[in-house]
């Protein structure tokens, strides 16, 4: 980065790259506007990532990230990914070293040898019928809830692989690059952390609960995937 | 990519209302994120140049340098400390496994001794009542002259016996401190106080004479040597305080041998002690164990107990003379002839197990503060003394001598 002509003033809107740029350059307030822009979903991200065991340890890492992205403002190049993806990577491998260090990582199952998902406890069924439900939103917040329940169950590799496609928008193809494994490797790891989640949430995302009912604010303009939803389904083992 | 792996409309909801989605970070790190952020482009200060290091140096000659260091070489200083630790310990052995030495301060010379060794040469007069106390002599001796180092030195050397006598006055001294009355149990420990007062008895008994000139150094005191028998004439002259005093070697000599003559063990080793110690005849100490084997005359213990308490008035004597049925003060007279029996007497004592013998017998005994002390029986064939406390001795004397005894 060249840092001898000053970079022209970035605005609030502009992309991730030019306000790292104007940040490196000496202009703090882009840095003020990366962080508004993705503090929250960095956040969510470590806590959902490090689990309930390891909330106490979010802040640390959610620091340590954002601390990493400020001494590396110089040295930061684009390389085929976007800023977003090499912040929750930072991310990624720090919550990694915490877990490690806390004895609390799982060993990564055999998904990456593409075997089938068997899945090994029965699906969730005490969630209250849709039909029962106060209003949408209150129905949304309980599978909300439920959801992060069943995060719980997952390897961090695949609560990472999902997070990351689903929460935050990242293709595979980053995620792979980003977490410098094989494309394969990935996918197979967000499929079978789509398939425990519908184990887990079959009852809830039965088909036939779920007739007429559509998932709030579900539009395929957010989600960078290559099939847009085509509405319920039965998904899930169990279910 | 199959369908399955596509958003999940349904997850992605649910993701979007779980409870933790309002989740922010805490403002207190949100502001030190910031904080970093700015502070990483604040504009840098010149910053103060650190002071110049000022290095101090202690002018030391390099050989003290080199010797520091090399005392503080863990190597030399593990040494040193391993030396001074064995060090300590072995003097701590060592005192440990030396004996007391409580005599020796016991027989640690007395100022008034100390003037007196001094100057040797001019020898105390005998005080007018025949009385000789250790603080008259000294109050008699301390006005003399004092000599130069190297005449007291020479002197020192040249009254070496005079010493000697002085040491055993002293330690009579000690004894005359001790309980006057002798415990019957302890015959050994009475032998000892007997011991010294004979020492004292010898010393006061053979004063220096007075008409001496002050300039003469007294002779050295005669080597021991087996003393003639005792005569009849000589009797009179046990009286005179210038005749015993030129005897008091040779009553020492002889008590010394009486004391190697002894057949009882305990006595034995007392004889021991004083012919170990006959080689080195100048020391005080070994004075001081004649003395103590001196007192193997149970006459001579009694006529210096007498004589001393008599003249300090302590206790009062008295006696049965030979040859009288009566009881009288134990005066002069009689220690006059007490001493005729320990000339004649030395050096033949023993212990024996009758306390008569056979045959006609005249016996003579003394009283202090009307308690019996000793019988002595004058038999044919010698004397007989018997304490007490039991102890019974005989010396074999001739029939001329045990005739001149019997006549007080």
């Amino acid at each position: 980065m060249n840092n001898d002509a000053a970079p022209p003033p970035v605005h609030a809107d502009a992309d991730d790259v030019a306000l790292m740029s104007a940040f490196a350059a000496g202009q703090v307030q882009a840095f003020e506007w990366l962080y508004q822009r993705h503090h929250a979903a960095l956040y969510r991200f470590v806590r959902r990532l490090l689990g309930r065991d390891g909330a106490a340890q979010a802040d640390e890492v959610f620091q340590d990230t954002w601390l990493r992205v400020v001494q590396a403002k110089e040295r930061y190049v684009p390389q085929g990914a976007t800023f977003r993806t090499w912040l929750f990577t930072l991310a990624h491998h720090r919550a990694i070293d915490v877990l490690r260090r806390s004895g609390r990582e799982s060993p990564l199952p055999a998904d990456d040898a593409g075997e089938p998902f068997v899945p090994d406890a029965t699906p969730w069924s005490d969630w209250p019928r849709p039909e029962d439900a106060i209003d949408e939103l209150v129905f949304w917040r309980r599978a909300g809830a439920k959801l992060l329940e069943c995060l719980e169950q997952l390897p961090v590799a695949q609560k990472t692989a999902f997070l990351l496609h689903h929460e935050d928008g990242i293709t595979l193809d980053e995620i792979s690059r980003a977490l410098d494994i094989g494309f394969e490797t990935a996918k197979s790891r967000l499929r079978y952390a789509l398939s425990k989640l519908r184990t887990c949430m079959g009852a809830y995302l039965d088909a036939a609960s779920l007739r007429g009912r559509q998932a709030p604010e579900a539009d395929a303009s957010d989600t960078g995937s290559d099939t847009p939803l085509a509405g319920p389904r039965r998904l899930g083992a169990g279910a | 990519m199959s369908d399955d792996l596509s958003h999940d409309p349904h997850l992605r909801a649910a993701l979007r209302h779980a409870p933790d989605h309002a989740l922010v970070p805490p403002a207190g790190v949100s502001q030190a994120i910031l904080s970093a952020a700015r502070q990483v482009h604040r504009p840098a200060r010149p910053a103060p140049l650190p002071p110049p290091p000022v290095r101090i140096t202690i002018a030391r000659p390099r050989a003290l340098e080199w010797m520091h260091r090399w005392f503080a070489s863990p190597r030399i200083a593990g040494g040193l400390a391993t030396g001074l630790v064995a060090a300590l310990g072995l003097g701590l052995w060592m005192d440990l496994s030396r004996e007391p030495v409580v005599e020796r301060a016991v027989i640690e010379p007395s100022p008034a001794t100390r003037v007196r060794d001094a100057a040797p040469a001019t020898p105390p007069a005998e005080p007018p009542s025949g009385v000789a106390t250790s603080e008259a002599r000294d109050a008699v001796s301390t006005p003399t002259a004092p000599a130069t180092q190297a005449d007291t030195a020479r002197t020192q050397r040249a009254t070496r016996p005079a010493q000697a006598k002085i040491e055993l006055e002293r330690r009579a001294e000690l004894a005359r401190q001790a309980p006057a009355e002798p415990t019957p149990a302890a015959p050994q420990r009475e032998d000892n106080a007997a011991a010294r007062e004979a020492a004292t008895a010898l010393t006061k008994s053979a004063p220096p004479p007075a008409a001496a000139p002050p300039a003469q150094s007294p002779a050295p005191a005669p080597a021991p040597a087996p003393a003639p028998a005792p005569s009849v004439a000589a009797a009179p002259e046990a009286l005179d305080a210038t005749a015993v005093h030129k005897r008091a070697p040779q009553a020492m000599a002889d008590a010394q041998r009486d004391a190697a003559t002894r057949t009882d063990s305990r006595m034995s080793s007392a004889a021991g002690r004083a012919a170990a110690t006959a080689g080195a005849s100048a020391s005080a100490v070994e004075g001081a164990v004649m003395a103590e084997a001196a007192a193997a005359s149970p006459a001579f213990t009694l006529l210096r107990r007498a004589r001393s308490e008599l003249a300090a008035g302590s206790a009062r004597w008295s006696w049965m003379p030979p040859g009288s049925p009566m009881v009288t003060a134990f005066d002069e007279a009689g220690l006059g002839w007490l001493a005729r029996v320990v000339q004649a007497s030395r050096g033949r004592w023993s212990d024996v197990s009758e306390r008569a013998g056979s045959g006609e017998a005249i016996e003579v005994r003394w009283w202090r503060d009307d308690w019996p002390q000793a019988t002595l029986r004058i038999e044919t064939d010698g004397l007989r003394w018997v304490e007490h406390n039991g102890r019974v001795r005989h010396a074999p004397l001739d029939a001329a001598t045990l005739q001149r005894l019997r006549n007080p």
